[in-house]
Formats: C-alpha cells, sequence, structure tokens
C-alpha cells in the first residue's frame, strides 16, 4: 500500500507537472501567436490602406477626382477592425478572448479586403492564408468564429452584394455553399493539425515532466548516497573498532582511523593493498587466503558473522591478538565484506595479570592453610607439653602429698611416743631423759614443720592451694595471735609492742594464711632479737581504688645485708647457712609468706641492716579475690 | 589428770604404733581405750561398746576411714558418739571431706596432743554436732 500510494502520488505529480508544462507550453503559444497577429494586423491595415492607394486612388467624376471611397474605406474600416485585436494582443495575450477577437478580426480583414478588390476571386485566398495562420494558435476553436464570420460574410453578401464578394453582379445564391465548404474543406486539415500539434505537444510535455522526475531522482539519489556516505565515513572514522573494507579479492577498500592507530598504516599506504599482506603474520597467511575463496564459493565460512580471536601483525612487525568479526557487505551487487577488529593486547595482559594475580591468592592460600596447620600442630605439641608438664607438677605434687603422709606416720607415733616418756619420765623425776626426749620431741616437731612447709610450697606451686575466705575482725585476730606467739617473742627478753589503728576494723580474707603470715614473721623476729623490741603495726591504706590493711613487723634484732634481703623469700635461704644451726627454723618461714602474700594478692617487703634489725611490710587487700572453686584432690 | 575418767574412746588407727602410743597417751589421761584396725572392725566395736567418743583414721583397710563415719552416723545407735577425724593427709579439702561424711571436728597426724585433748574435752562436753 504505501509503495503504490507513493507510487501513485509520484505519477499524479508527475501528471501535474505535465499538465503544467502543457499549460505553460500552450499558452507561451497562445501569446506568441497573439503578438504575431498584432504586428501582422497592423501591417494588414496599412497594406490595405497602400493597396486602396496603388489600386484607385482617386475616384474620377469627370474631370473632378476625389479621394477614392476604396481609400477611405481602407482606412477606416481596415483601422477599425484591426486596431483593437492589435491592442489586445499586445496587451492581454494568451487569452482565449483575445485569440476569439483577433480570428474574428482577421476573418473580417478578409471580407474588406475581398471588397475592396470588387470581389476578386483571387483575393479569396487571404481566407485561407488567415485560416492557415490562426492554425499557428494550435487552438481548434479559433477556427469556429473565423469560419462563422466567412459564412455569414458570404451569405450576408452574397444576397445583397454579390459584386462585394464574387465580383459578379448576380450570384448564385448557394454560392456562399460551395466557397464556405471550401472553408469547412481546409478546417478539417488545420483542425486535424491543431489536435496532432496539441498531442504532441501533450507528449513533450508528459516526457518533459517524466525526465525531470527522473532527474531529480537521481539527483536525490546521489545526495543520498553522498549523505550515506559521509555518515558511513563519520562512523567509521570515529569508531574504536578498526573497521576495514575490503573487496572480493581481499583488497583494501577503506581504512579507518582506528586500523590507522592500531596497525601503523595509513589509509592511504593501506588502500589497494592485499588485506593478509599487511595484517596478517606471514605463517598464518596461508589458512586466511584459503578460507576467502571458500566464503566466497559457498558464501558461508566460520569466519563470518562470528566473533573469533586471532594474531596480527603491526607495520613494525608487531605481532598483537586481535578479536575480530567478518560480515559480507554487498555494493552495487559488488561483494565486499568489512573486517572489525580490536586489540586486544590490553586485555590479554589483564587476563594473564588476573590469572596470576588469582594463581598468587591461591599459593598464598595455600601458604595460609599449610601455615595454619603448621600451627595447629604446634598448637596441639603445645597443649601436649603444657599438659604434661600439668601431670609432671601434678605427679610432684601427688608424690609430695603422698610422701608427707607417709613421713607423718612414723612421725605421729615418734611425738606421740616421745611426749609419753616424757610424761613417764617427768613422773619418775629422771632429768637426763626428760632432756633427751625433749631433743627427740623437738626434732620431730621441727620435721613436721619441714614437712608442713614443703606441703604448702608444693600446693601453691601446683595451683592447689586456695583461700577460704572469711570476714574477722583484725583486732581479734591479733589478740588471738598473740596468746600463741607472745612466749615465742618474749622468750630472749624481748619486748612485744603492738599498736592497731582503730579504724582497721574487719577484714575479708583467707583467716589462716594471714594468721600464719604474722605468726611466721613475729617468731622471726622474736628468733633473731634478743633483749630488744619487736614491734606489730596495723594501719588502713589506701593504694589508687583499693584498700590495704598494712602490717608492719619491726625488730632491733640482727638484721641483714643487701645481699640477704634480696634472697630472704626464697625458699631454703636463710640469711646464712650458719643462721639454721644458731637459730633453728626450717627455711621456709618467709617463702611461704611471700607466696601467701601473692596468693592474697597482696605484698611483702622488707629493709634491713645487720646489726640495727628488720622491718618486714605485709599489705593485704581488705576485700580478697572471690575463693577459686577447690581442685578436688583424691585420698 | 583425770578430768574425765571413765569415757570410752575407739581409737580406730591401722598403724599399730601410732595405735598403741595415741592409746596409751590418752589413758594416761584417764580415758578408756577401745581400738579398732579397720573400718569394718570400728563400725563393728562402735555398735556394740558404744563408746563415748570415736578417734577416726582416714586411710583404713576393709572400710576407709570416711565410710566408717558415714555409717555411723547413719546408725541411730551410734550417729549420737561423736567423731574426730584424724588424717595424715593435711590436705584442707580432707577436713571438708571428713565433716560432710558426718565427723565432728578433724585434726591431722602427727597429733598435737594437748589440742586434740582440748577437742576431745569439748566434744565429751556435749558440744558435738551429734548432740
Amino acid at each position: 500500500m504505501p509503495l503504490q500510494q507513493k507510487e501513485g502520488h509520484v505519477s499524479s505529480s508527475v501528471e501535474a507537472r505535465a499538465a503544467a508544462l502543457f499549460a505553460a507550453h500552450t499558452h507561451d503559444i497562445h501569446k506568441r501567436t497573439d503578438r504575431l497577429f498584432a504586428g501582422l494586423m497592423a501591417l494588414q491595415w496599412i497594406g490595405g490602406i497602400l493597396f486602396a492607394l496603388w489600386v484607385s486612388p482617386l475616384a474620377w467624376a469627370g474631370s473632378t477626382s476625389s479621394t477614392h471611397i476604396h481609400v477611405w474605406a481602407a482606412v477606416v474600416l481596415g483601422g477599425l477592425i484591426s486596431l483593437f485585436p492589435a491592442l489586445l494582443g499586445l496587451l492581454r495575450p494568451g487569452l482565449p478572448s483575445t485569440r476569439y477577437t483577433i480570428a474574428t478580426a482577421q476573418m473580417l480583414m478578409g471580407a474588406l479586403l475581398i471588397h475592396l478588390t470588387g470581389g476578386r476571386i483571387e483575393t479569396h485566398f487571404h481566407v485561407f492564408g488567415s485560416l492557415a495562420f490562426l492554425a499557428f494558435y494550435r487552438d481548434w476553436r479559433v477556427l469556429v468564429p473565423a469560419t462563422v464570420v466567412v459564412a455569414l460574410d458570404h451569405i450576408l453578401r452574397g444576397l445583397f452584394w454579390p459584386q462585394s464578394v464574387y465580383g459578379v453582379m448576380v450570384a448564385n445564391q448557394w454560392r456562399w455553399l460551395e466557397h464556405a465548404a471550401w472553408v469547412i474543406f481546409e478546417d478539417v486539415f488545420l483542425v486535424v493539425a491543431c489536435l496532432r500539434s496539441m498531442a504532441e505537444l501533450r507528449e513533450t510535455a508528459d516526457r518533459t515532466a517524466a525526465l525531470e522526475q527522473e532527474v531529480r531522482i537521481r539527483q536525490q539519489a546521489e545526495i543520498d548516497a553522498r549523505n550515506s556516505e559521509a555518515r558511513s565515513d563519520a562512523i567509521l572514522s570515529v569508531a574504536l573498532d578498526c573497521v576495514v573494507l575490503m573487496d572480493e579479492s581481499g583488497r583494501i577498500v577503506q581504512f579507518n582511523p582506528a586500523a590507522e592507530r592500531t596497525f601503523g598504516y595509513t589509509a592511504s599506504e593501506a588502500v589497494g593493498h592485499q588485506l593478509a599482506d599487511l595484517m596478517i603474520p606471514a605463517d598464518q597467511r596461508g589458512a586466511y587466503q584459503n578460507a576467502m575463496p571458500r566464503y566466497l564459493k559457498t558464501g558461508e565460512a566460520a569466519g563470518t558473522n562470528q566473533r573469533f580471536e586471532l594474531t596480527a601483525v603491526r607495520k613494525g612487525g608487531e605481532i598483537f591478538p586481535v578479536e575480530v568479526a567478518i560480515a559480507p557487505i554487498s555494493s552495487d551487487g559488488a561483494a565486499m565484506f568489512a573486517g572489525y577488529m580490536r586489540d586486544i593486547t590490553e586485555r590479554r595482559r589483564s587476563e594473564a595479570a588476573l590469572a596470576e594475580y588469582t594463581r598468587d591468592l591461591e599459593v598464598a592460600h595455600d601458604t595460609q592453610r599449610q601455615n595454619s596447620r603448621q600451627l595447629a600442630t604446634l598448637v596441639d605439641q603445645l597443649r601436649i607439653t603444657q599438659r604434661r608438664a600439668e601431670d609432671a607438677t601434678r605427679a610432684k605434687s601427688d608424690f609430695l602429698a603422698s610422701m608427707s603422709h607417709e613421713l607423718r606416720t612414723p612421725l605421729n607415733a615418734i611425738i606421740l611416743y616421745s611426749e609419753l616418756l616424757q610424761e613417764n619420765a617427768e613422773d619418775g623425776d629422771a632429768k637426763q631423759s626428760i632432756m633427751d626426749l625433749q631433743k627427740i620431741q623437738s626434732a620431730g616437731k621441727h620435721l613436721l614443720a619441714l614437712i608442713n612447709g614443703i606441703l604448702d610450697l608444693s600446693k601453691i606451686e601446683a595451683g592447689k592451694m586456695t583461700l577460704a575466705r572469711e570476714t574477722f575482725d583484725v583486732r581479734e585476730m591479733i589478740d588471738e595471735l598473740l596468746d600463741t606467739v607472745g612466749p615465742l617473742v618474749r622468750k630472749n627478753n624481748n619486748a612485744l609492742k603492738v599498736h592497731c589503728a582503730g579504724d582497721v576494723g574487719a577484714m575479708s580474707s583467707d583467716l589462716m594464711k594471714t594468721r600464719q603470715i604474722l605468726l611466721n614473721l613475729l617468731s622471726n623476729a622474736g628468733k633473731f632479737t634478743s633483749n630488744g623490741v619487736v614491734t606489730l603495726e596495723v594501719v588502713r591504706r589506701m593504694e589508687g581504688a583499693q584498700i590495704f590493711v598494712e602490717f608492719t613487723v619491726t625488730d632491733t634484732g640482727v638484721g641483714m645485708t643487701e645481699e640477704q634481703t634480696q634472697r630472704i623469700f626464697d625458699a631454703f635461704t636463710q640469711a646464712d647457712v650458719t643462721t639454721t644451726r644458731k637459730y633453728g627454723g626450717t627455711g621456709l618461714g618467709l617463702a611461704l609468706v611471700s607466696r601467701f602474700c601473692e596468693l592474697m594478692n597482696g605484698s611483702v617487703s622488707v629493709v634491713s641492716r645487720p646489726d640495727e634489725g628488720s622491718r618486714f611490710t605485709v599489705r593485704l587487700p581488705l576485700e580478697a579475690a572471690p575463693a577459686e572453686v577447690p581442685a578436688v584432690i583424691g585420698a | 589428770m583425770d578430768v574425765r575418767s571413765g569415757a570410752t574412746i575407739l581409737v580406730v588407727e591401722d598403724n599399730e604404733a601410732s595405735r598403741d602410743a595415741l592409746s596409751r597417751r590418752l589413758e594416761r589421761h584417764g580415758y578408756r581405750v577401745m581400738q579398732a584396725f579397720d573400718g569394718s572392725q570400728a563400725v563393728s566395736v562402735a555398735r556394740t561398746s558404744l563408746p563415748d567418743l570415736i578417734l577416726m583414721d582416714l586411710g583404713l583397710p576393709v572400710l576407709d576411714g570416711w565410710d566408717a563415719t558415714r555409717q555411723l552416723k547413719a546408725d541411730t545407735r551410734t550417729k549420737h558418739i561423736p567423731i574426730i577425724v584424724l588424717s595424715a593427709h593435711a590436705m584442707t579439702n580432707h577436713r571438708d571431706m571428713a565433716l560432710a561424711a558426718g565427723g565432728d571436728d578433724f585434726d591431722t597426724k602427727p597429733v598435737r596432743f594437748q589440742a586434740l585433748l582440748g577437742k576431745i574435752e569439748w566434744l565429751l562436753a556435749g558440744n558435738g554436732a551429734a548432740s
């Protein structure tokens, strides 16, 4: 439908154009002919006057003569007939009324001529000549008024004035018919000539219009082609991909700027060369040259209308990877190919980099996994080692515990028997035995103290010593303690002074251990001081946000050297080896004090000078940390 | 010296020397002493003789001190008898376990005899947990 519509539109416009051309042409003919007749009529008028003057300039009536009537007739009548249509022909050329008027006037001029020549038969040819001239209009209709005028003229003058028209006095009344018949006879040919002429004119107009149309279409097609080319050139020039057009023999026809940049050839260098020679590495040219003819023959190939990757070569000889798509395009029936190519060096490089990165990551991942495994193994080993160490400590602790038990049992008997014997000796007043038995008892008790001390240290080291927290009044605890330790301190003729600050109040801690600490320190002080003073001071102290109870035991005894104070809290390191012999003791007392203080989150320190005395300061938190859950120990 | 003469104490101890020495010392202080050398014997002697107080060792053959203590404290005939548990294991948790088994007091060996006498007198005066 749209096509037909368009065709219809085109043909109607061609027809309209043809009609316009025809109209313009006929109008032009009419105008030209009108002007021709304007001139012709003027000439006829003047010619008529001259002819009248020449044939009968004067009318003789005897000897007098006057200007012949015909001269006046030629001047006046000729003027009346000719002037108006001649003016119309000049002023309004081309109008139908003008040419009808002219046709009428021309025939009237013929009639005048015939009349002025006295009906001379030869002048009737003027009528035929005029008709022929009128046929210049190519309009058969002008012949109608002309013929009517001739016929009427012949009828009327034939009836009333035959001499004027036929040159005879009497004429057959049907003679006009013969004249009219000749006129019509000529008319027939003229009408045919007019119609043919018009038909030819019309044909010419049609052809011209068609030609014009064709020219226009061609021009449009040319413009379209030019535009299309400009468009595709613009597209190709900004395309990021290389676009190479080649003909069926593989010769480069077009080479876009991207291709210039990529391959290093200018378009003028590239065009006309075989694509294979310029852009395909030598070792692959064969495959390409095989593929192209196969495509041409079959119209299909693996290479067309799909993307693939191959290697290309630059002007400098550098080989690089390209992604290629080849599409067949036809131009005026000649097979052509568009090759689209993209340099994928960068892409390959980033793909390779990505692959390498991934590989590195995997390696790193593997290494990490391996490291994790090694670490896990190490942790396992460490755990085993730790368990072994713990087992060893526990075994040692258990060994000590059972050793303690085994030592205690005979010791129990020794002490009981020695006490029993001592009681018996007292009853029997055997003084020497009493002293000896006291030595056995003392040795037994020392051994017991030693066993107890070792056991306590062992428990602390094995982490089995726990705090039994209870709230007790410090003052009361000290009073009770003094009952036990007082006699020990005063033994060497020492004075015992106690200063307990009023605000000390109660503390929440392990009562037994606190007491043990003070007992050890006070008995030590008493032991190493003679005829001196032992002082116990108790105060509260703030240290940071924590409240401590500070116990200070000062004596005026033997004191210690700097070196001795540094080792005093280690087990079995009394001030020196002679000390034990001289003063007794297990060598564990201060070690236990130190461990107990640590266990209770407190501290112990000492200041001492030889022969001047020592001062031990113990600080214990007013509130001990909550007791841990005691470890269950088997019997 | 014979503060509570006539009171009968059952000494349960597997070590012969310890048992003998302790018994003789108690006797010196005016107590009547009965002896048992394992837990099972201790239970039967206590049931038949109904002593006023029992000194119970823990590490005993046949029936250990804890079980013996538990049985005695579970028996209506003997549960009123105060028991002082003695142990050569000077661990605090032995003390707790002994008291949990029904013992009225605890002491470690070697025995501090004067202190032990004090505890015995205290319990015989009717201060035991079972009274």
